[in-house]
């Protein structure tokens, strides 16, 4: 695995999901998220996405958001930080950008550790559901904002 | 260790207990959240379950210091030291914070070391907690027969019970002589037990008859990678099943990592656990000083704990390539939020 | 010891219902010998067990309550998908093992593993009420039980005792409830979640109205089967406090619940009750030599003794890896607790008689509304659900239309929209990302607050569960096919009781979401109204009991009124479902059916 690679799709991770790098690096899922999405697209368009960010500004990022080859790489990865799952791609990506070798263009949870992770849970202040609990009465307290 | 002659001094005695049982807390903390992934899932179950019963142990001593009239002192201005920091005064042995790995088992087995049996003589070794604890239970009994149950002056104060904890082993409130005597036992049997046994002695009827191993034969089983058997030879090695231990499955977090050595969001993270740490104790200083139900707002707090902390420690170590970070439990600089009620908890000596 | 039998009991399915009846069994001084025949695995009897489930749900993508409990390929359940409605010729059929044969689709599902459906109940531990057993004489709908909620008091007490109930019965008793002087639950209650307290804060002094009459919202907290604090006023039988129990395999673990928030499907830490704590109770070594307990296997067929009716043998096979053998066990008594749906299909391909069984196929269809607070709720800590809005449980106006139970959710709109993965694709497609999507989330989902409005259904002879021959499982077994509808009862009551949540929304400041979906397969209309219909869950029905075999299945005691040395037990036995959740009902019951069994068999002939 390629280390800058891997630095620099943490580093998009972070202007795409709107987490930090010590918030992202907090759910040890960088490496597999890496590894499932060049898998998934394989190991060329994934360069060539993380290329496409050489300098990251709002604007690039919007650009990137609507393009056809850009947009639903980049919301596969926000999607799989969110929730742990990876999502097949559209179709006319597909017929579009994948080749043999890719694997199945299929719909899955990444790993039970991607699933507990999911940054949804931390963005609604809470925890996933089955696990990092709150413990015995938690639910009963105001909600941390409103302390 | 010589016996205690007056109430005073077994009151301060008793408070190195509170500061031996909270000092392996953190020890044992960190080693959990270092490991990594569900590989290591029994070893974790271990470990949680010794720190359960640590915690068990410092709510029975609290209890006990509370029945002969003294005040337990958890306040984050006593508890919190720097690591390494020493497990017993007057006994250089000092525990690290450091990640789960063979030479942190072999840490924890000198902490849960068993004392000599009963009909053994005591050697020339270093003081052992089981030591500590046999002292106490014999001073106890020496200042009961001289002071009969006035030595019991304040069984009244409100204590931690049942009610407040649920893990293993059972929370006695501390009344009398029988109480304190079961209180001390309880600590002795689940954490070192002695050479003659691995089992604790009296298994809780919670287990509904699933006997634990002493916490030094349950550490050894992670060692061996093996669990024992019920006869087997507490001097051999354990004949059991198998326990898997995967000793690569966990975060390299650096021995007794510093906070001085972190910068940015790292350094915010690591100093919000260790404010909340001290926040905590103070929380349970007050909850043992006659508030016992603030344990109830305690528990959450000890989630959140462990969230910061697992955050931390998945984190580079900044300016060493190959090591994690990780909470450092070092003492802040924040005013203590003990009550006033609290705040009359005796001082260390 | 009576040697002419196998066993002195034979109970088909280790669920709540047949493991209460296994444990009065073994436990009465009469040393009898008890088989338990489970047709699905074992997995949840270990620590490693929960965990491979907790894992399965963990990497489900849709999490049903189903999802951590996988069917076994020779004892298949049915999941909460499979709703489509098919006809003999659809391909699918082959494909879905319960044949849903509408008007509308029966959406509520059961599981076959050791622990059964209790495996993913909610924990919500609510007695029927006094007027819930006599519906006909008190509202002139559907049927009275031949049982009183007195007589029903002292099993409901041995049930709580058994689940483990944490509540507060003086709660309880300001919502209608009888209970003996100085009664209160083993734990205390469960802490109401916040999104109760701001809700019943912000309702406070307001008032609805309801079929014409005005009501109070009243916010009353679920007495609940999880493990809590225990209450130090409560006594056992034995004058003890109550000691709650743990983890399987892990005694120390889950004493208190957690607040995982996943109860239904799985409660990581095992606060919660499941019917596993019963067997553990009774899978210890004095009674290994008068109880078995088979696992993957399938009860097929009672035989039936031509001249008097009583039951001679049971059939079942057992499979294992790549074979299947076909066994007969004999016993005195035989017991069907494998749940509704299962206990109906057995009674059906054995030939019994009665045209009922497998009628009055019951639930409590439910209705989901869900809006946004102007308030941070703080959704998704906690249980499911920790407080009902019980209002509508016992009006006058059951007479008209049905009663509805409104549960509080503390999980936002997890049931109505999928929340939140729902919400993470809405945002997404509306181009959101970085710290805008953050916020957009943050803002959304720790303000929904949902309702769920569980109505009771009345007993309809026409919903009922057949079995088709022409469709067989993997054992060859004819599978269940089901006819079912809601009536106008229950469609009026669930649209009045949609009205009612417009105006507590109104009341506690939040605005109204609800979308129903035209191409839902619960979508049904009624008057200017619509609403989309879930299933609960609570299979009720299919056995129901009554005074004979005229209007009923079993009597009283879950006995069949045909076969006198048969027992069908659960939920089927419901002649009416009320509105509260069924679990403690069915464990009171075979409470008081064992004490009939052990009568039975006792007798010196037992077949009378």
């Amino acid at each position: 695995m390629n280390d800058k690679s891997v630095q620099k799709f943490l580093q998009l991770s972070s202007v795409l999901t709107g987490f930090s790098l010590f918030e992202l690096r907090a759910s040890d899922c960088t490496e597999e998220f890496y590894e499932t999405t060049q898998r998934q697209i394989g190991r060329e368009n994934l360069e060539a996405f993380l290329a496409n960010f050489a300098d990251t500004t709002q604007a690039d990022i919007d650009v990137s958001l609507a393009n056809s080859f850009l947009g639903p790489i980049a919301k596969n990865i926000i999607r799989m930080w969110y929730v742990g799952n990876w999502v097949a791609m559209p179709d006319e990506w597909w017929a579009a950008h994948s080749s043999e070798i890719f694997a199945a263009n299929s719909t899955f949870v990444v790993s039970s550790q991607a699933y507990k992770e999911g940054l949804v849970w931390k963005a609604a202040d809470t925890h996933p559901m089955g696990s990092k609990s709150g413990g015995f009465g938690s639910w009963a307290l105001p909600p941390a904002e409103t302390k | 260790m010589e016996l205690i002659k007056t109430i005073e001094q077994l009151r301060t005695e008793l408070q190195a207990g509170v500061v031996v049982e909270h000092t392996t807390i953190p020890v044992y903390l960190v080693a959990l959240y270092s490991l990594r992934g569900d590989a290591n899932a029994r070893v974790r179950d271990v470990i949680h379950h010794v720190l359960m019963e640590e915690m068990l142990h410092l709510t029975l001593v609290a209890n006990l210091i509370n029945a002969i009239g003294g005040k337990p002192n958890l306040c984050q201005k006593t508890l919190m030291v720097p690591f390494p920091a020493p497990l017993l005064p007057g006994n250089n042995f000092k525990v690290n914070l450091s990640a789960f790995s063979k030479s942190t088992v072999h840490d924890f087995l000198q902490i849960e070391k068993p004392a000599p049996a009963a009909d053994q003589p005591k050697g020339k070794g270093r003081r052992t907690i089981g030591d500590f604890y046999d002292c106490m239970r014999d001073s106890l009994k020496l200042l009961h027969e001289q002071h009969g149950d006035t030595l019991f002056s304040a069984p009244s104060n409100p204590q931690v019970t049942g009610k407040f904890y649920y893990g293993p082993g059972e929370i006695v409130p501390v009344t009398n002589l029988e109480t304190a005597l079961f209180a001390l036992k309880t600590i002795r049997d689940q954490g070192e037990g002695d050479s003659h046994t691995i089992w604790e002695r009296e298994p809780n009827y919670r287990f509904k008859g699933s006997l634990e191993p002493a916490h030094y034969y349950r550490f050894k089983q992670l060692l061996d990678e093996r669990s024992w058997r019920l006869h087997d030879d507490p001097a051999k090695l354990p004949t059991g099943p198998g326990v898997t231990v995967s000793w690569n499955d966990v975060y390299p977090m650096k021995r007794n990592p510093k906070i001085e050595h972190y910068d940015g969001e790292l350094k915010e993270g690591a100093l919000k656990f260790n404010k909340r740490y001290g926040e905590l104790l103070c929380l349970l200083n007050e909850t043992f000083n006659g508030k016992p139900e603030k344990m109830g707002v305690a528990i959450p707090m000890m989630s959140q704990l462990r969230d910061l902390a697992i955050a931390v420690i998945r984190q580079p170590y900044p300016g060493k390539k190959g090591f994690n970070a990780g909470p450092t439990f070092e003492p802040v600089d924040q005013p203590c939020g003990c009550s006033a009620l609290a705040k009359g908890a005796v001082a260390v000596k | 010891m009576n040697t002419q039998y196998d066993f002195d009991v034979v109970i088909v399915g280790a669920g709540v219902a047949g493991l209460i009846m296994a444990k009065q069994i073994l436990e009465d001084a009469g040393n009898f010998r008890v088989l338990v025949l489970e047709a699905g695995g074992e997995r949840s009897k270990s620590f490693e067990g929960h965990r491979e489930y907790l894992k399965n749900f963990f990497e489900a993508l849709i999490k049903i309550p189903n999802s951590p409990y996988p069917a076994e390929f020779y004892a298949p359940h049915p999941n909460e998908l499979e709703t489509k409605l098919l006809n003999k010729n659809d391909p699918a059929a082959e494909l879905q093992y319960v044949l849903q044969n509408g008007p509308q689709p029966f959406r509520t599902t059961y599981t076959r593993s050791l622990g059964g459906t209790v495996q993913h109940w909610l924990g919500t531990c609510l007695r029927l009420r006094p007027s819930d057993l006599k519906m006909r004489t008190t509202y002139g709908r559907g049927l009275d039980w031949p049982l009183t909620y007195e007589e029903l008091m002292p099993y409901y007490r041995k049930a709580e005792f058994e689940i483990g109930v944490a509540g507060d019965v003086d709660e309880q008793k300001l919502d209608g409830f009888k209970f003996e002087d100085g009664y209160v639950y083993p734990m205390e209650g469960i802490p109401k979640s916040y999104v109760d307290s701001e809700l019943e804060r912000r309702l406070n002094g307001h008032t609805f109205t309801y079929a014409g009459t005005t009501q109070k919202p009243r916010v009353t907290a679920s007495p609940q089967g999880r493990n809590g604090i225990p209450n130090p006023k409560y006594k056992d039988e034995n004058k003890n406090q109550y000691v709650p129990l743990g983890a399987v395999g892990r005694g120390d673990l889950g004493l208190r619940c957690e607040g995982n928030s996943s109860c239904v499907p799985i409660c990581p830490a095992q606060a919660k009750y499941t019917p596993v704590k019963t067997l553990n109770k009774i899978d210890i070594p004095e009674y290994a030599d008068r109880f078995s307990i088979l696992y993957n296997s399938v009860a097929t067929k009672l035989h039936i003794e031509k001249e008097s009716g009583n039951i001679e043998s049971l059939e079942y096979k057992k499979y294992g890896r790549g074979s299947i053998s076909t066994k007969q066990v004999t016993a005195k008594v035989y017991i069907l607790a494998a749940h509704a749906v299962e206990n109906a299909k057995l009674l059906l391909n054995s030939s019994c008689k009665n045209d009922l069984i497998g009628r009055n196929l019951m639930d409590h269809p439910f209705v989901l509304t869900w809006g946004l607070s102007d308030w941070n709720a703080g959704t998704f800590r906690g249980p499911a659900v920790t407080s009902t809005i019980t209002s509508l449980c016992d009006l006058p106006t059951r007479k008209d239309l049905s009663a509805c139970r409104i549960e509080i959710s503390n999980w936002g709109w997890n049931w109505a929209t999928g929340s939140p993965y729902a919400e993470v694709d809405e945002f997404l497609g509306q181009g959101l990302h970085g710290q805008k999507l953050r916020e957009a989330l943050k803002n959304n989902i720790s303000r929904q607050i949902e309702f769920n409005f569980l109505t009771e259904q009345l007993p309809d002879k026409d919903n009922r569960v057949t079995i088709d021959e022409n469709f067989r499982d993997e054992l060859e077994l004819p599978r269940p096919k089901l006819h079912y509808q809601l009536g106008e009862y229950e469609r009026a009551g669930l649209i009045e009781a949609k009205k009612v949540s417009d105006q507590i929304f109104k009341s506690a400041g939040v605005t109204d979401c609800t979308k129903y979906d035209k191409k839902d397969p619960g979508y049904f209309e009624f008057g200017q109204s619509n609403a989309v219909f879930y299933g609960a869950g609570h299979i009720g029905g299919t056995h129901i009991m009554g005074l004979n075999a005229n209007d009923s299945v079993v009597d009283k005691d879950q006995r069949s009124h045909d076969h006198r040395n048969l027992f069908a037990i659960g939920s089927g036995s419901f002649p009416t479902m009320g509105t509260s959740n069924p679990t403690l009902t069915i464990a009171a019951l075979s409470f008081r059916s064992a004490e009939a069994v052990l009568r039975q068999l006792k007798q010196a002939n037992p077949w009378n």
